[in-house]
């Protein structure tokens, strides 16, 4: 029993010493960084801004809250600049896709365009020809401007960034150097603009290569029920011609014998269907051309609009990657 | 009571030195000793009288083995093992937490060792001396984490507010993470790289698959786990205060060094 009560005395005493240890101890910490504080930072912003004393500190401290105010209004700024670009970079962007469109549409109203399609259609390669005709270049060209997106963003954000500082610090204390607990949640924070979601990742989802496949698909798909429906006036106009062609042909190739009427009769025979195909697509030129000019306008618009729309929220985005969030939050959204 | 503020005095205390000061240098691993060595000493002792009763009620008062079974390597090896990890999963993540984890913590702590206390009180009249400690310590523990660990997890769900770059790439993601705590490269700093990584792994997990029950089987598992290292830690600390510590202290009232308790 004597021995438990001196082990629990001894226990009791390490006890109370810890305590009386660990209380000097955080007394120590508290006044030592009362004293740091007192001798290296000066006045909070808010209020040296109003203060009337001129007296420079070694370092300015800028208050967690502050510091996560100016964030906010910096990423604000850098959206509503970021984001004003983005139709100009658009239009960079889509211009060899429009020009493509008039390249097409000449491709299409040729004989072997026609056919072309037609094979393409029956072979189901028709998806990658309109890809590799209308959006040539464009997964790269989309990736350079998301890039430039990123740079841009990166870029207005250290620049509203200083500017929310500069503006809210009093002049007398632009040059004096930030606490290193400020001047740290600082280039943390220039260096997560610099790393936020880029916008070239969420981009690579929506104008990447499988959605470029889809949109070549659907263009795919309203050319082959065009050419299909072509194919069929054509056939219709061949019916009546071509028998007339192969009696003209096999006529003239009448005086060189049996054999001579045959190739003749060939060789007319293809010279019609030529003459009728040709003759059908000048007509659809003449009458549809500009309709079919409009249609894959209208398309590619509408691939645009999709590209634009995932463009800002990816810069929203990146605004948010630098706020804090709960994650019920980020479940509702 | 005095036991009770004892176990609150060292809680906040050693904490508080040791999130006041780990960015510091890593000495301040020492502010936690005391924490680490009263829930050591308290579980310890808790699983050796649980041995003891075991090997009470098995053998027979006559037997020699009672003097030989001791029970006090293997408790020593599980309290060990309970302490450590639990004091150094309490620590880390206390170094991270938003004041609202600090007080959910603080009322983990308080009710743990509230309930710890009632429970020894109200189980006196019906479990033997060297059984209601364990009793009530496993008891505590087993009650607080089963009904924080629901309210725990909301609180983590809805009001803790997560860093907006972990919806950033897993490498990037993890990079921001790491570099959030100081790098000097001692072993605290490197083993709370580990446990940071483990955090923030789950964080970006939860993060990236909202929607699915993935993020709350993550959250359910980690408030469990912090539930009950944060209720053991209690409990062991006011076992420590039970079996060790005065009820008055001794500079109150001299005449009762030496009495029993």
């Amino acid at each position: 029993m004597s021995e438990n009560r001196n082990t629990s005395s001894v226990f009791a005493k390490f006890f109370w010493g810890a305590i009386i240890a660990l209380a000097i101890g955080t007394v120590l910490l508290v006044a030592v960084g009362l004293w740091r504080s007192t001798q290296t930072s000066g006045p909070p912003v808010a209020e040296s801004r109003s203060a009337d004393v001129q007296e420079v500190p070694q370092e300015l401290d800028i208050g967690t809250s502050t510091l996560l105010d100016y964030f906010r209004r910096a990423a604000g700024t850098a959206v509503t600049i970021t984001a004003g670009e983005v139709d100009a970079l658009l239009d960079e962007l889509y211009s060899p896709v429009y020009a493509g469109i008039v390249a097409y549409a000449d491709f299409h109203y040729t004989v072997l365009g026609q056919y072309t399609e037609l094979v393409g259609a029956a072979l189901g390669t028709a998806t990658d020809a309109i890809e590799q005709k209308l959006f040539d270049g464009f997964t790269e060209r989309l990736e350079m401007v998301s890039q430039r997106i990123d740079s841009r963003f990166s870029e207005e954000f250290e620049r509203a960034l200083m500017d929310e500082m500069r503006s809210d610090i009093p002049s007398h204390l632009h040059d004096v150097p930030l606490t290193p607990l400020a001047q740290r949640a600082i280039d943390d924070a220039l260096s997560r603009a610099n790393v936020t979601v880029p916008v070239a990742t969420v981009m690579a989802t929506v104008g990447g290569a499988a959605a470029l496949k889809t949109v070549s698909a659907a263009i795919a798909a309203k050319m082959a029920a065009k050419v299909a429906t072509k194919a069929a006036i054509v056939g219709a106009a061949k019916g009546g011609g071509l028998m007339g062609g192969i009696g003209a042909g096999a006529l003239m190739g009448s005086w060189g014998g049996p054999l001579g009427a045959a190739a003749g009769g060939v060789i007319g025979g293809a010279v019609t269907c030529f003459a009728v195909d040709a003759a059908v697509i000048n007509i659809d030129e003449y009458f549809r051309r500009a309709d079919f000019e409009a249609d894959l306008r209208q398309t590619v618009d509408e691939h645009r609009a999709v590209v634009r729309q995932k463009m800002m929220q990816a810069i929203e985005g990146k605004a948010d990657d630098l706020e804090s969030f709960t994650l019920r939050a980020l479940g509702e959204n | 009571m005095t036991h009770f503020f004892a176990v609150a005095l060292l809680f906040t205390l050693s904490l508080t030195l040791w999130r006041g000061s780990y960015s510091g240098h890593y000495v301040s691993v020492l502010a936690l000793v005391p924490l680490w060595a009263c829930t050591f000493l308290g579980t310890y002792r808790n699983i050796v009288d649980k041995r003891r009763s075991l090997l009470l009620a098995t053998l027979k008062q006559s037997s020699g083995l009672i003097k030989l079974l001791t029970g006090r390597f293997v408790p020593a090896l599980i309290s060990m093992a309970i302490s450590l990890f639990s004091v150094l999963l309490f620590a880390f993540s206390m170094l991270l937490a938003e004041p609202i984890q600090v007080f959910a913590a603080a009322a983990i702590v308080v009710t743990s060792a509230l309930l710890y206390f009632m429970l020894l009180r109200m189980m006196r009249r019906h479990i033997n001396d060297l059984a209601i400690s364990w009793f009530a310590a496993s008891s505590a523990t087993a009650i607080l984490s089963v009904s924080f660990f629901v309210p725990y997890a909301i609180m983590e769900w809805a009001f803790v507010q997560r860093p907006g770059f972990i919806r950033l790439e897993f490498d990037e993601a993890m990079l921001h993470a790491l570099q959030g705590l100081p790098q000097r490269g001692d072993w605290i700093n490197e083993l709370f790289l580990l446990f940071s990584a483990a955090e923030y792994a789950k964080l970006w997990l939860a993060a990236r698959f909202t929607g699915t029950a993935i993020p709350g089987v993550l959250y359910a598992a980690h408030s469990a786990l912090i539930c009950f290292a944060i209720a053991s830690c209690a409990v062991g600390v006011a076992s420590f205060c039970y079996h060790y510590l005065p009820k008055t202290p001794d500079w109150r009232t001299p005449q009762s060094q030496g009495a029993e308790r």
